[in-house]
């Protein structure tokens, strides 16, 4: 069945109706050090020009690896043309092995028993025997070339409200380096990263296509997330999780989209996709019955690979690559950014794509203002395969400088009709050259089903811009995994596995029924549950914290704990507070007192007894309540003038009189408080 | 009860396979190629995804066929046009894993020693030289014995036989500064030189990684096997040319006669002992650029066809002088009639000879084994354990003791691996002490200039 629904109305396509298949894959850093050093996972704010004079720096190249053969795409051949180097800052945390001048060591014990938890929480089945595997990568963002990673468990399940999903596997690898800034120069393109990331373990999680709808690929990230927070020993923050998706539509093919990190968006960038494949779907046999050839069934499935062939070979012949320079047109344009160009030595070189007129597309917006898919777009991101900033293309013109009349001029010198199309790429001449070939290539797809390929969210100033992506490569598969011979195989032993399937973490629902009893806010519940404090307010209030304390009260534990901003101890904070809740200690002394326990390594068994010691020599000991009221009337006393003029507003002024007369021994909440009683009396 | 599926029922490498596992952790299928196994009772199979997973045998229960395993086509027809303007190199293989590639399809890492694959992952050899290769092995450098230095050496007299400008000799990084070294004496140390340049590289990184040195340790040397300066015979009989840092772009060419592995995985894991560098060689976009040292030929040598070969029966006895060592170890030696003793001494060239506090009967042992070896004529020679500096032993008692003694070694800058290299090849001419005597101290390749520097 044709494909049903608007493309310009991405809210009202149905899934179901659409063959939808959607699978998510989840990238979280776990709380522990390297994975295959023993570095800590420290990472140093700084930005390129902030990065400290002395740390290290080295220069590398990553050659394509030998023998992995095949054919050398326009991305493979534009990576040698463009001679990238790749600069890398030695932070603290990155030894010989993050600079890839030593063997990696095992996996972190840490890193594999998180995983292992993760696992059996998901139902999953653990591998025997764990195999690291090197993954190649060519962006630098691995000093070796390739990412370690390893599957740990498979076949798991997880749970969400609207169904189960799938889990086809859990991994454990290594996050890659941070790119700090990159600059082309005379000799090539440089990129510069620092290696404070490198090698901090992240769990790979992928879900098999089970999710059913947009919303529910929101929702099972969500849980999923929860799910490894659950654990309590996954690293928290900006950037220590990650999300893609997998989306096909019957009619389209598998796409893989990154930068899905505001797990609001995901709902909008699926149906963007799905959207997208519909309209390269339309336009494929719009252009087939053009050419008058067979057209594509509606459902993948259903393609027939000798006819695919046929129609690529037509393609081929209708759209050669045959690049002309027309920067002679251009030699007196408008446009000041093709001035400067060829100023520069550069060429406006063009391609022509016969039929295409009106099938490249103008950039349209849909009621929510983002942009419609259009074939345009899609040649755009061929090109910047090649590292150039973009192209024009007829459909848009005039338009960025370019006059009715220069593009005219070009119509004539390449003796082309108004239903044909062209495109123009101003660059240095061998990058012109590749970004073009690039565009027919991606042109001549244009008669197929989408391709499989790895896509990324359109991020504007870190944030999705409209819910669209740009094509960043082909998906890659497992061609690219060979085995990681310098760490060896970890067997996993029953024993292990028993040990971490009985000791699984608490979800949330179990944690909240452990708060049932207890007579704090629902907004404490919540922070506390939130900032992983409740296991020590939990153990604080029944007194098995510190064995030499009294149970603490809940609402005075639980302040105390949610607002220690200076990482106190919870042993120091639990002791003072007890001597705050008992009377011998102003609410002020808590904190000061409890850091210099801390400072002075005072046991939990001597810390009661240390502090009592203290209070009177720092002046935390609290005034009784006879002499605060007596300090309180004679303040009230003195400055009985300043009360009749502005009654309640003159508490604040008679705070300071008297704490200043107690010698700030007296607790400011008490003063408060007899203070307001004595000045409504007196009214 | 589980049916144990035994190694011979199983289809070859690369068919397609579905197995039935069970384990502790419950009974499973997966389903992927089936690979060779490295280990004879674990099955590995590639999943679709990429992924290895390994069980031992006693886990599989079933297997299915999915298809049969498709036949490797060739991975290329390309054939090899050499520019016959440009100087022969021919590239000697002796082993390690300089030359090895990856087949992604099963993650095996195997050798390819043909020149086009050399070409294809080294494109910018093609302007460099007309390359013809040798294969002598394929051995882990730690293995190699004096015999293979023998057919270095006479795979190096082939090559030049043919009008090789050079040849470049890959080789595992371990022993590689050895092999150099026989190469400099083998040809040089007669007071003669080479025909041809000869340089030995390996790699710290593997090649199958996106960021090995291999490739350029090879256009470097490559480069240098066509281009370099014409072989004085000293210093530069043989050069080791690896990576200079720890960055890229820059090779170092060490002398093969005086330098040694000083680390055990960093890139610029060789360094010239006691002596400087003879030339870098910087790899640029699209030029590569020999910068020369303070290199000066110092003799004009005569240019041999015929390397000399070392003895294969010479038996060197080697020990480290410190705490440990003891006279029981020494004795067997002489027993078991070693042709030499080599000692590593502490310091300036000492050995524990001495027993100052009358405590340590050993040291006296050891110092009277030593002098009855001597007065028979044995030969001990004594090495630098520092690596750098000088033997010298004159300066303290002990040491001009150990020279009363019978003990030679005085007065060297010969780097301890080059020494052992220089006693073999002696030896290999004459076996007399006195021989041994005359030429220790002389300067035979450049191991052992009047001066260090460094």
């Amino acid at each position: 069945m044709e494909p049903i629904g608007e493309v310009s109305d991405p809210e009202s396509l149905n899934p179901t109706a659409l063959g939808f298949m959607c699978g998510l894959e989840i990238h979280q850093q776990l709380d522990t050090g390297k994975l295959h050093s023993r570095m800590s996972s420290e990472l140093f704010d700084f930005k390129f020009e902030e990065i400290p004079k002395n740390w290290n720096r080295f220069e590398r190249k990553l050659r394509a690896a030998r023998g992995e053969g095949g054919k050398i795409d326009v991305a493979a051949r534009f990576e040698q043309l463009r001679n990238r180097s790749f600069v890398y800052f030695q932070s603290p945390n990155a030894s010989l092995i993050e600079l890839d001048e030593a063997p990696p060591d095992i996996h972190d014990e840490n890193a594999v028993d998180i995983v292992l938890t993760m696992s059996a929480m998901m139902n999953a089945k653990p591998i025997n025997s764990l195999q690291a595997m090197r993954k190649t990568v060519v962006d630098g963002s691995n000093t070796s070339g390739f990412q370690r990673t390893t599957l740990v468990a498979t076949h798991g399940i997880l749970d969400t409200k609207s169904g189960d999903v799938g889990i086809d596997v859990v991994c454990l690898e290594e996050d890659s380096a941070r790119k700090l800034n990159s600059e082309t120069t005379t000799d090539g393109e440089k990129v510069y990263y620092t290696l404070d990331r490198l090698g901090i373990p992240l769990v790979e999680v992928a879900t098999a296509p089970d999710i059913q709808s947009p919303e529910h690929a929101k929702e099972t990230a969500i849980r999923l997330g929860s799910l490894l927070r659950d654990t309590r020993r996954v690293r928290r923050g900006l950037g220590s999780i990650r999300q893609d998706l997998n989306v096909s539509i019957a009619c389209g093919d598998r796409v893989e989209i990154k930068g899905c990190q505001d797990l609001d968006w995901i709902p909008k960038i699926i149906r963007l996709e799905m959207a997208r494949q519909i309209h390269m779907y339309k336009l494929a046999n719009q252009l087939r019955v053009e050419a008058n050839l067979p057209l594509l069934p509606p459902d993948r499935s259903n393609d027939n690979i000798p006819v695919e062939n046929r129609v690529a070979a037509s393609a081929k012949s209708r759209l050669p690559i045959n690049i002309l320079d027309v920067s002679e047109i251009f030699s007196t344009s408008e446009s000041s950014m093709i001035q400067k160009s060829l100023s520069n030595d550069e060429v406006v070189l063009a391609v022509i794509l016969p039929g295409f007129a009106g099938k490249l597309g103008v950039k349209t917006l849909d009621s929510q203002g983002s942009q419609l898919p259009r074939l345009g777009r899609e040649l755009a991101s061929a090109a910047k395969l090649a590292g150039v900033a973009g192209i024009f293309h007829s459909d848009e013109l005039p338009a960025y400088g370019i006059t009715e009349h220069d593009k005219k001029s070009v119509m004539d010198k390449l003796s082309l009709s108004n239903s044909d199309a062209f495109i123009l790429c101003v660059a240095p001449r061998w990058q012109a050259n590749l970004a073009l070939e690039s565009v027919i290539n991606r042109a001549r797809l244009a008669y197929h089903r989408i391709i499989q390929e790895v896509r990324n969210v359109v991020i504007k100033k870190g944030q999705p811009d409209d819910g669209t992506t740009t094509a960043m490569r082909p998906l890659p598969g497992g061609a690219r995994m060979y085995p990681e011979t310098d760490v060896p195989i970890l067997h996993i032993t029953h024993e292990r596995w028993l040990a971490i399937e009985q000791n699984l973490p608490l979800n949330q629902e179990q944690r909240y029924s452990l708060f049932s009893e207890v007579e704090i806010s629902e907004n404490q519940i919540d922070a506390l549950i939130r900032a992983e404090l409740d296991d020590i307010f939990l153990s604080g209030i029944s007194g098995k914290l510190n064995k030499s304390l009294p149970p603490l009260p809940s609402k005075a534990w639980a302040s105390g704990l949610l607002e220690n901003t200076e990482s106190i101890s919870n042993d120091s904070l639990a002791a003072a507070i007890h001597l705050r809740e008992t009377n011998l200690l102003t609410r002020e002394g808590v904190m000061p007192l409890s850091k210099l326990a801390d400072k002075s390594n005072i046991s939990q068994s001597d810390l009661v007894s240390w502090m009592s010691s203290k209070i009177k020599d720092l002046g935390f000991e609290p005034a009784d309540t006879s002499s605060v009221e007596g300090a309180v009337d004679e303040a009230i006393e003195e400055m009985r003038g300043m009360i009749d003029a502005k009654g309640m507003g003159a508490i604040g002024p008679l705070m300071g009189i008297v704490m200043k007369k107690l010698g700030g021994s007296a607790d400011g909440k008490v003063v408060n408080s007899i203070l307001r009683s004595k000045i409504q009396k007196l009214k | 009860m589980p049916y144990p599926v035994s190694m011979d029922e199983l289809p070859e490498p690369g068919t397609s396979i579905k197995i039935f596992v069970k384990t502790w952790s419950g009974e499973d299928t997966h389903t992927g190629i089936l690979l060779p196994s490295s280990d004879l009772d674990l099955l590995t199979i590639k999943l679709l995804n990429g992924y290895n997973i390994s069980f031992p045998m006693t886990y599989i229960s079933n297997f299915e066929i999915i298809s049969e395993s498709l036949k490797n086509s060739p991975i290329n027809n390309l054939k090899y046009d050499a520019d016959k303007s440009l100087p022969l190199v021919y590239l000697i293989h002796t082993g390690g894993t300089i030359a090895s590639k990856v087949d992604y399809k099963t993650g095996a890492v195997s050798a390819s020693f043909e020149p086009i694959d050399l070409i294809n992952a080294m494109p910018e050899l093609e302007n460099i030289a007309r390359i013809k290769v040798l294969k002598l092995g394929n051995m882990w450098s730690d293995d190699i014995r004096p015999r293979h230095w023998n057919m270095m050496l006479k795979a190096t007299e082939k090559a030049f036989s043919e009008g090789a400008s050079g040849v470049v000799i890959t080789h595992g990084t371990d022993t590689l500064h050895l092999s150099a070294a026989a190469m400099a004496y083998g040809w040089g140390g007669e007071g003669c030189k080479p025909p041809g340049r000869i340089v030995l590289t390996g790699s710290q990184r593997s090649p199958d990684r996106g960021s090995s040195d291999a490739s350029e340790n090879i256009i470097a040397s490559v480069m240098w096997a066509a281009n370099g300066p014409k072989p004085s015979g000293y210093r530069d009989s043989s050069v080791i040319i690896l990576h200079a840092s720890s960055s890229d772009g820059n090779c170092v060419v060490l002398p093969g006669c005086a330098s040694r592995k000083y680390h055990s995985s960093r890139r610029d894991a060789f360094k010239s002992i006691n002596q400087k560098p003879i030339a870098n060689i910087t790899i640029q976009k699209k030029e590569i650029t020999i910068i020369m040292g303070d290199y000066e030929p110092l003799e004009s040598r005569f240019e041999s066809q015929n390397p000399k070969i070392f003895n294969e029966n010479i038996r060197i006895a080697e020990f480290i002088s410190g705490p440990h060592i003891q006279s029981e170890l020494i004795e067997a030696a002489i027993k078991l009639n070693f042709d030499a003793l080599l000692l590593h001494g502490t310091g300036l060239g000492h050995l524990p000879i001495s027993n100052p506090e009358n405590d340590s009967i050993e040291n006296t042992r050891l110092k009277s084994v030593i002098e009855d070896y001597c007065l028979d004529g044995g030969i001990i020679v004594i090495v630098a354990q520092t690596i750098n500096g000088p033997i010298n032993m004159n300066i303290y008692s002990k040491g001009r003791k150990q020279q009363e003694m019978g003990i030679l070694g005085h007065d060297s800058l010969c780097p301890p691996g080059s020494a052992l290299v220089k006693l073999h090849y002696l030896l290999s001419i004459n076996r007399e002490k006195e021989y041994i005597a005359k030429k220790w101290s002389s300067d035979l390749v450049g191991e052992n200039p009047k001066f260090v520097r460094e």
